[in-house]
């Protein structure tokens, strides 16, 4: 689909606000049930009640509009004074949904296990006994609460049958769970993948596995599958779960899509850090098997990915990131958390830019000669391949040109050859006539700034008219709402590598010790009620001060 | 006062201010009103479903913690019995259940050293038993009223029919009386049989002899292999894997009745100490032991810890009755 049609900005300018309003609704509906809840909605605030004889600080806004002045106001955790921000719209979604961290904080530290069965692991073995199971996830240290993700690779057969009787391929891992039950818990795989617990785990002593090809078996020269189990998933993406899924469920586009972050190496050689949005392509027989798109194999030769989108990550100031090493989405969110090689973690919104076509003020919908390219969504220093084309051969052209418009405004003329030229107002055109339906040479522009970029093919034909298609191709980059420093907020120094949220939607980080340290984001805003005389705040300060 | 600060501006003047006396001027910007702020609680989806079993988020709960107590309400009932009690104030408190250390029965070439090796924590009292359905005295009495719980499983762990996992070490410094009472030894009253030859029971490591069979009369004469069921009434029963083949079907209402051991035992602590004053090993504690004429011996005045709960029980029977 061209997605600088006319059909196609027509359904984008409610796409968002659709998609965003069925993210809500399901989220009302997951909340409708305990299991399921979002755990990040508001519990507990805390109310300073301010002195009746308070008074805020009247103002007038340009409309005449008398409002209220925020107050200034500090509160203390011990003898450390934070300085309270209020928030734009003074309304709980800013205040609690919206507002992000501007400080970070380490809470539990976990030098338990997070690998359960190390990655390779041969299924022949089974009953896998973990035999260091009293040190998983964690003996006497905090463990991360969690599902397990069990992954199976190289098995050929899930599907089988014995005395007639079907079979399919079986997990079972029995242990304690977070509950202290002794439990077991069974997962069914037909196909390589990767599948999730349903119970929380905080022990597994023993993993058994059923009716999996190759097992390892003696006279079996194959090699046998592999099983991996991990408790937390870090710096393991592409994550295929549901927080990671880009699509609503109602979109009609089978392809589910998710997230990851990686370096791009660009047409110039340069590493990127991007965010990548990949496509899953599925064959048909995956949808017979499976509509849950949360339960996509991974390795499997069913499926393969590509990257249908890529951004270029820069931190809160406009600096492009050093580099990176982990991504998480957080749950019940748009937020993206990002973990560089500089141990600072970056937020970012999930929303992908989409430029503004009304900058394509000399398009004709209806031209008949018309520009391709291969994405109208690039990074930095990437090369763009621009084709050039005549779709109906009803007019004879007998003269066009091609040019530019940078990000910064300044403009080039893409002469036949590929090079660019000074723009001038008449100049540029070329008097080839066009081979079939090829109106002239592809060109080859190396994108050299980040922003829109826009292309601009101007035909004349041999009646006189003249037409004009224009393509806007965005170099992109995603700059972060947020970007803290680890090692200013009280970690360790050292190298983090990843990043996880657990069970209980908290965010945790890996250092190349092994070590998972608890990642306590914190607030430091302020609801102010004007009416009541009431502030609140969503950190337990032991003391706080207001100044009108 | 509120006019006066509009006619002043940013200053107004104070009638009267101590021993600083009258005239003295403030700039309102600079006074500040201080104090600390109260947690609050907001209503929300978990609250709803807290509404609806009973259990109300405590002060400063955040919804995490208040998940897992909603979730335990399913797992662990209140009720008026030890452990459900023990369940009820746990969660109540919003404190959780914990497991300390787990115990496995010793075997030697992978038979058991012990006929049914059992452990009970009974009260202050624990007891290790070789075999607890013969054996008329236990093989290990241990005293855990004034034990951590280390100290326990260093004494559980003379025995020579099971063995304690070592707790780690904040755990192992715990009242040993936090662990609840709990036996390795399991009573199952009633479970249907299938139909059919071969019946795979609920448990495993069943104990020989406690086996008591219901409406089926496929189940007379015990044999030592699968291939000796050649006959009505004849079975076998593998203990371990608690798989029973007879050589008839028993029929639809068979039922069983056994006793099973619980190999390994994951023991079940918690930061409640659950008291039973009228049993036996508590009364002790409670009473001074005065011996008799007879050679026995009988409960005499109160102990200090007595005392202490004694009047603690008094002081709140007014609360109870509502005086």
């Amino acid at each position: 689909m061209d997605e600088q049609s006319l059909g196609y900005q027509l359904l984008n300018v409610v796409a968002r606000q659709s998609d965003d309003l069925w993210r809500q609704v399901a989220q009302q509906g997951m909340n409708y049930f305990v299991p399921t809840a979002n755990l990040d909605d508001i519990d507990v605030v805390y109310k300073f009640r301010l002195a009746r004889s308070f008074n805020f600080v009247p103002s007038e806004d340009a409309g005449g509009v008398v409002t209220f002045r925020y107050p200034t106001v500090t509160g203390r955790i011990g003898t450390t004074p934070y300085t309270i921000a209020s928030t734009s719209r003074n309304n709980i979604e800013d205040f609690w949904y919206l507002a992000l961290p501007n400080r970070l904080t380490r809470g539990a530290v976990s030098t338990g296990r997070h690998v359960i069965v190390a990655a390779g692991t041969s299924i022949g073995g089974s009953p896998l006994l973990n035999t260091d199971a009293t040190v998983f996830p964690g003996s006497g240290v905090p463990y991360i609460p969690s599902r397990l993700w069990v992954t199976l690779a190289g098995g050929t057969t899930y599907l089988s049958s014995r005395d007639n009787i079907p079979l399919r391929g079986l997990v079972r891992l029995t242990g304690l769970t977070r509950a202290n039950v002794l439990d077991s818990e069974l997962i069914i795989f037909l196909h390589d993948g990767t599948q999730s617990t349903t119970k929380e785990w905080q022990r597994i002593d023993r993993v058994d596995i059923h009716n999996i090809e190759p097992s390892g078996a003696i006279g079996d020269p194959r090699p046998p599958a592999t099983i991996r189990i991990e408790a937390s998933r870090f710096n393991d993406g592409p994550y295929e779960d549901f927080y990671n899924f880009e699509h609503s469920k109602h979109s009609k586009e089978l392809h589910p899509t998710f997230l990851n972050v990686r370096s791009y190496t660009n047409s110039a050689g340069g590493a990127l850090p991007v965010l990548e949005k990949i496509n899953y392509i599925v064959d048909s027989f995956f949808s017979r098997i499976s509509e849950d798109p949360g339960v996509l194999p991974t390795g499997s030769t069913l499926i393969d990915r590509e990257v249908v989108k890529r951004a270029e990550l820069l931190d809160e100031a406009g600096v492009v990131l050093p580099g990176v090493r982990d991504m998480k989405v957080q749950p019940f969110s748009t937020r993206i958390w990002v973990l560089d090689t500089s141990n600072r973690v970056h937020i970012y919104d999930r929303y992908w830019h989409y430029p503004n076509l009304g900058a394509a003020t000399a398009k004709n919908y209806d031209a008949n000669c018309f520009i391709e390219v291969l994405s109208h969504h690039e990074v930095l220093n990437n090369d763009l391949v621009l084709e050039f084309f005549q779709g109906r051969l009803t007019k004879t052209p007998v003269r066009h040109r091609v040019y530019l418009q940078r990000p910064d405004g300044s403009k080039a003329v893409i002469s036949e050859t590929g090079t660019l030229d000074v723009w001038s107002p008449g100049g540029g055109f070329v008097f080839t006539a066009p081979v079939g339906r090829i109106l002239r040479t592809p060109a080859t522009v190396r994108l050299s700034q980040r922003g829109d970029w826009i292309f601009t093919l101007e035909v004349r034909y041999a009646d006189n008219s003249s037409e004009t298609d224009q393509r806007i191709v965005s170099v992109e980059s995603k700059r972060a709402l947020r970007t803290l420093d680890l090692t200013t907020n009280g970690f360790p120094a050292g190298t983090y590598t990843g990043l996880s949220f657990d069970s209980d939607q908290k965010l945790w980080v890996l250092d190349v010790a092994g070590t998972k340290h608890e990642l306590v984001p914190h607030y430091d805003v302020m609801l102010v009620d004007f009416n009541k005389k009431i502030i609140f705040f969503r950190e337990p300060f032991d003391q706080v001060s207001v100044v009108p | 006062m509120h006019s006066e600060i509009a006619t002043l501006g940013t200053r107004f003047q104070v009638a009267s201010w101590g021993e600083a006396g009258l005239g003295q001027s403030f700039n309102v910007s600079s006074i500040e009103h201080v104090g600390r702020p109260l947690a609050s609680e907001i209503f929300n989806e978990f609250d709803e479903a807290g509404l609806l079993l009973v259990l109300k988020r405590l002060p400063g709960e955040k919804n995490a913690a208040y998940k897992r107590r909603l979730f335990d309400v399913f797992r662990r009932r209140a009720n008026a019995t030890y452990k459900g009690l023990l369940y009820g104030i746990t969660r109540e408190l919003g404190l959780e259940l914990f497991s300390p250390f787990r115990i496995a029965i010793l075997r030697t070439a992978g038979m058991p050293n012990g006929r049914n090796p059992v452990i009970e924590f009974d009260g202050p009292e624990v007891r290790v038993w070789a075999d607890r359905l013969v054996d008329s005295t236990p093989e290990l009495t241990l005293d855990r009223f004034d034990m951590s719980i280390a100290q326990l499983v260093t004494a559980i762990n003379v025995s020579i029919y099971i063995s304690a996992t070592v707790p780690i070490a904040t755990i192992g410094l715990e009242r040993a009386m936090q662990i609840a009472d709990q036996s390795s030894l399991v009573h199952v009253s009633s479970e249907l049989l299938t139909d059919s030859v071969v019946n795979v029971l609920e448990n495993r490591n069943l104990v020989a002899g406690s086996l008591f069979f219901s409406g089926t009369t496929a189940y007379t004469t015990r044999v030592g292999t699968p291939e000796a069921v050649t006959a009505p009434g004849r079975y076998f029963l593998d203990r371990t894997s608690g798989t029973l083949i007879s050589f008839e079907s028993p029929g639809p209402v068979a039922a069983i009745r056994y006793q099973y051991l619980v190999d390994p035992l994951e023991v079940v602590a918690s930061p409640i100490i659950l008291h039973n004053i009228q049993g036996t090993t508590f009364k002790r504690k409670m009473f001074e032991r005065v011996l008799l004429e007879d050679g026995t011996t009988a409960l005499g005045l109160p102990t200090p810890l007595g005392t202490d709960l004694i009047n603690e029980l008094l002081s709140v029977k007014g609360t109870l009755y509502g005086k």
